[in-house]
């Protein structure tokens, strides 16, 4: 059965061609059922492909299947970019996520879309969505890759502003387009790059001969002969990544877009720019991590823009009011985190937190969907408040996923949140013991902050009294279902990847993902104390977080909430002034440039241009006298013209001269 | 057996009695039969030339006129019925909407 796994993308592709075909003649709920369904299709072959991966081993450890030429001829030995699908551990387990969190979004949506004059279309994206995502994890090659990369940024650009009419959610989806445009290029540059130095794209033949390099230090200008690359090469190529995974996955500089996104429906924000898509930037590098472990320089560049980021969406989140947007910079926050895995070389646990945060994050969004449902499309939270009690299962999921995402122990969010901490703090890459501890500290730092903004979008919306004029009430089980499984995984989802001070096997996912994105040599070891210490802290961190919130917007009351924020407040509700700045930076002097052209167009080339016309037109119409438009004066004219060259003949003739 | 003079001088006379309509006519049709008046015109005198120097490449260069003087008749009856339909007229001084 695994090897049918290449049909994975089919299934949704089929439903998005039938849905855009027929989507208008079909009744509301059949067509989220039918996308629903493709999708569930797709997630049973993810798990008979994550059974065959169970049993893989370190040489076996994909299948492959080639469908066709893709570009032929163009690398030397004629056998280079062929379009084929790779199934490895690390692509079977993005694919359960994708098609997992994918159906059960489905599902929630057919509930959340209910009435929208747009179903059946926003189902058909949906479906395009998951099916390139899909050809995203599964390709075997770069090209491949960017073809799912390029696919899914169209169906986010399509889903934010999947509401139209709105000019503001058309202008954040052409943001949202843009940004990644930046991104985009960098990934190419680094694929150009990468072509070059190896010849090949397919990633198996690029990270394959680097393992039996693994080994060779890496000093400055060290030439890697065997396979006839220096280390600059290499090191370059990664930046490039990391610059095209930052794009995809809203880090800094490329961050500002995803805060817009939440213009689009919320299961959208849900599956695409919480669980799936942004997560793309991390499996990138976690994929290429046979490159990224052979490149120091670069991969703490990975580690600390992971760590800026995660403190820029965190602080970013603290005093926003819209409860998506908070969401929004808190995802923003957690790409981060796992920025900072994967940079610092454990990239099984940047994964990790790839997969918990798809459980916990999809599970408040959806939360948070079913709240602005219940509150008459309200999204403001000082207008809401006191929900527990009107929307009890929505409230009881909420708070697991809240108390998951602070990093409360036992919970999801807490094993893979002290997993990426502790291999910040031992990284290889991170330069040395202080640089580790630094890194560490951030990533404590934004654990606080973290569990004291979710506390707060906790207490807003639910706790206290009602503040808004709508009449909440709790939404039908089609929505209330997804959720509680959502929150169910959130709380095992941690048990895979258990801490080391527990014993070597306590830990199921490591090994699994080992076997194709193996962990970067060179990790310092821990004593178990210290260990011990390093998961107390973080738990203090978040106890800390957790009770400064419940200090200043519960046991105060929310006055605070709405009345004029400091001087910090008003920046962390500004993003820290990151838009303006762009805005002042690059678009202000753009559109000066645009207006300075505009103006040389209007005054010089169009004025020169327009004389020139401006004269031959003239000269056109005085001719043009000459078309009268009476048949009969033309008759004339060929009549006299006629007799007058006979006439010319006949004298000739008289003449001799014929 | 008639001289070929005759012939040409018929021929001149059906020209003339053409070029004339086709200048004094306003409507399209009247002034289409005169076109093929003219046409036939040109064509009796190759004929009757043909015949006078027993030469038969003036007779094939009639039936190519034949043809095509079918296939403008085809053509040009088309338009003046569209003409037709959209102003209920065949007037051509009032077909001038394209001077310059």
């Amino acid at each position: 059965m695994e090897n049918y796994f290449y049909l994975m993308p089919l299934f949704p592709l089929l439903g998005w061609l039938f849905l855009i075909a027929f989507g208008k003649r079909l009744q509301e709920p059949t067509a989220g059922y039918i996308a629903t369904f493709t999708v569930v299709i797709s997630f049973f072959l993810a798990i008979f492909g994550f059974v065959a991966m169970r049993g893989a081993t370190e040489q076996a450890n994909r299948i492959t299947q080639t469908f066709w030429d893709f570009l032929p001829y163009i690398g030397g030995d004629g056998n280079n970019l062929k379009l084929g699908f790779e199934l490895n551990p690390l692509s079977s387990l993005m694919t359960l996520i994708i098609t997992g969190v994918g159906a059960l979004i489905h599902l929630f949506s057919i509930g959340y879309m209910h009435g929208d004059k747009g179903f059946s279309r926003f189902f058909a994206y949906l479906n395009f969505f998951v099916g390139m995502m899909l050809i995203l994890v599964l390709g075997d090659s770069l090209p491949v890759l960017f073809i799912g990369w390029e696919g899914v940024g169209v169906a986010s650009f399509l889903l934010i502003g999947f509401w139209y009419t709105d000019f503001a959610n058309s202008n954040a989806a052409r943001k949202a387009f843009v940004v990644n445009r930046i991104g985009d290029a960098f990934l190419m540059l680094g694929m150009f790059l990468l072509f070059k130095t190896f010849g090949t794209l397919n990633i198996h033949d690029i990270l394959e001969p680097l393992t039996k390099i693994a080994q060779v230090p890496l000093v400055g200008e060290v030439s890697l002969s065997p396979i006839g690359f220096g280390t600059p090469a290499l090191e370059l190529a990664c930046v490039f990544l990391l610059l095209g995974a930052a794009g995809k996955s809203a880090q800094l500089p490329l961050s500002t877009w995803l805060p817009d996104a939440m213009a689009g429906p919320t299961p959208v924000s849900a599956l695409i720019h919480a669980a799936t898509m942004v997560t793309a930037g991390v499996y990138l590098v976690a994929r290429m991590s046979g490159l990224f472990s052979l490149a120091p320089s670069a991969s703490s560049w990975v580690a600390w823009i992971g760590a800026m980021t995660a403190v820029y969406g965190a602080l970013s989140a603290l005093a926003q009011t819209d409860i998506k947007k908070i969401l929004a910079f808190s995802t923003i926050s957690q790409l981060g985190y796992m920025f900072i895995a994967v940079g610092s070389g454990a990239y099984w646990a940047g994964i990790f937190h790839v997969l918990t945060h798809a459980f916990f994050k999809a599970l408040l969004f959806l939360s948070s969907g079913s709240v602005i449902h219940a509150v008459d499309n309200e999204q403001d939270v000082r207008k809401m408040g006191g929900l527990a009690k009107k929307m009890p299962i929505t409230h009881a999921v909420s708070l697991i996923g809240v108390l998951a995402i602070a990093g409360v122990p036992l919970l999801s969010g807490f094993f893979s949140k002290d997993a990426i901490l502790e291999s910040a703090f031992r990284s290889p890459f991170a330069g040395g013991e202080t640089g580790g501890f630094l890194l560490w500290g951030t990533g404590v730092l934004v654990a606080a902050l973290t569990a004291g903004y979710m506390t707060r979008w906790y207490l807003l919306v639910f706790q206290g009294e009602y503040r808004g004029d709508a009449h909440p009430h709790e939404s039908n089980s089609l929505m209330t279902t997804p959720l509680i499984v959502l929150a169910a995984l959130s709380v095992l989802a941690g048990y895979i990847g258990l801490p080391h001070v527990l014993g070597d096997k306590a830990n199921l996912l490591e090994p699994f993902l080992e076997k194709i994105s193996p962990n970067a040599s060179g990790f310092t070891k821990l004593s178990t104390g210290l260990e011990w210490g390093l998961i107390a802290v973080s738990i203090l961190a978040s106890g800390i977080g957790i009770y400064l919130a419940w200090y200043f917007y519960s046991k105060k009351g929310v006055k605070d909430v709405i009345e004029v924020p400091t001087t910090f407040g008003a920046a962390s509700r500004n993003a820290l002034y990151l838009d303006a700045t762009y805005d002042y930076a690059i678009s202000s002097p753009a559109r000066f440039l645009s207006q300075g052209l505009e103006a040389m167009d209007d005054g010089g080339i169009r004025a020169g241009v327009g004389l020139a016309a401006e004269q031959v037109g003239e000269a056109g119409s005085s001719l043009g006298v000459w078309q009268s438009g009476f048949v009969r004066s033309y008759g004339i004219g060929i009549f006299v013209g006629t007799a007058a060259l006979l006439g010319y003949l006949i004298v000739q003739l008289l003449r001799g001269a014929l | 057996m008639v001289e070929t003079p005759y012939y040409v001088a018929l021929a001149g006379i059906l020209f003339s009695i053409g070029a004339i309509g086709f200048l004094t006519r306003r409507s399209a049709i009247q002034m289409f039969l005169c076109v093929e008046l003219m046409l036939n015109a040109a064509n009796l005198v190759m004929v009757a030339f043909a015949r006078a120097w027993g030469d038969l490449q003036a007779q094939t260069a009639v039936f190519i006129i034949l043809t095509l003087a079918a296939a403008e008749v085809a053509i040009g009856l088309g338009i003046i019925v569209a003409i037709f339909r959209k102003r209920a007229s065949t007037n051509v001084d009032e077909l001038s909407s394209l001077k310059g």
